[in-house]
């Protein structure tokens, strides 16, 4: 599950952008931050730190990790924990898992291909560069092109991370200016 | 304080965006990943 200050249709249009969460996201937001609050999460800004928090069975926690709030955890550290904590659990899960399908996705035969989505504000950023670069791009929506989501994923350690760019058939994530730049081979 | 391992999840209930109240003592019997994240529409 997850939780945030958010409220319930924020959370909910917020999912739909994504194309959809099956798990329930949580809305900890009247009393404001009141579970971050009992789980020692809530910051000074009002939002809550980005923690993981395992539960077992019983209701024990068995795990914690409040990480730096810049960062993506990674999903293979949790997978260990979870092992470790339920190793039965998982090896069921592993027996029965149905591998994703090979969606298959031609990437765009340009130099500059921007992986974005509508809402995302490093993208915002890289459109209004390119254009007082004049630089020509092809941008791909991954909410609506699930094909190129996978490739996403497959270039960031199975997290969809917009923007990512192939610049020149490189891989490049994030929106820096001068990264960017560089591989364009734009003085600045 | 953040809380510690050993220490006993306390229980709560929220709306979740699925639209169906969330209690997490329901989830007895099951292993719960908790992920607190900041924002929705603040990415990483």
């Amino acid at each position: 599950m997850g939780l945030s200050v958010d409220s319930q249709p924020c959370l909910t249009a917020w999912a739909e952008s994504l194309g959809g969460i099956t798990y329930p996201l949580l809305s900890d937001f009247y009393p404001h931050g009141k579970v971050a609050v009992k789980y020692g999460v809530l910051r000074e800004d009002g939002k809550s730190e980005r923690a993981i928090f395992v539960i077992d069975k019983q209701g024990i926690i068995r795990y914690v990790d409040v990480h730096d709030i810049d960062e993506q955890p990674d999903n293979n550290v949790l997978f260990q924990v979870l092992e470790a904590v339920d190793p039965e659990a998982v090896a069921h899960y592993k027996a029965n898992a149905k591998p994703e399908p090979v969606l298959p996705f031609d990437e765009p035969r340009a130099d500059v291909v921007m992986y974005c989505t509508s809402w995302c504000p490093g993208c915002r950023r890289a459109r209004t560069f390119f254009a007082a670069h004049k630089i020509k791009f092809v941008e791909v929506d991954i909410t609506k092109n699930r094909a190129a989501a996978a490739r996403v994923r497959e270039w960031n350690r199975g997290n969809e991370t917009t923007p990512t760019f192939k610049i020149l058939g490189q891989v490049l994530v994030e929106f820096e200016e001068d990264k960017i730049a560089r591989a364009l081979g734009i003085k600045r | 304080m953040v809380l510690k391992i050993g220490q006993e999840a306390p229980d709560f209930v929220l709306n979740s965006h699925l639209e169906k109240p969330v209690r997490l003592s329901d989830y007895r019997g099951k292993n719960v990943v908790m992920a607190f994240f900041p924002l929705a529409w603040t990415p990483v």
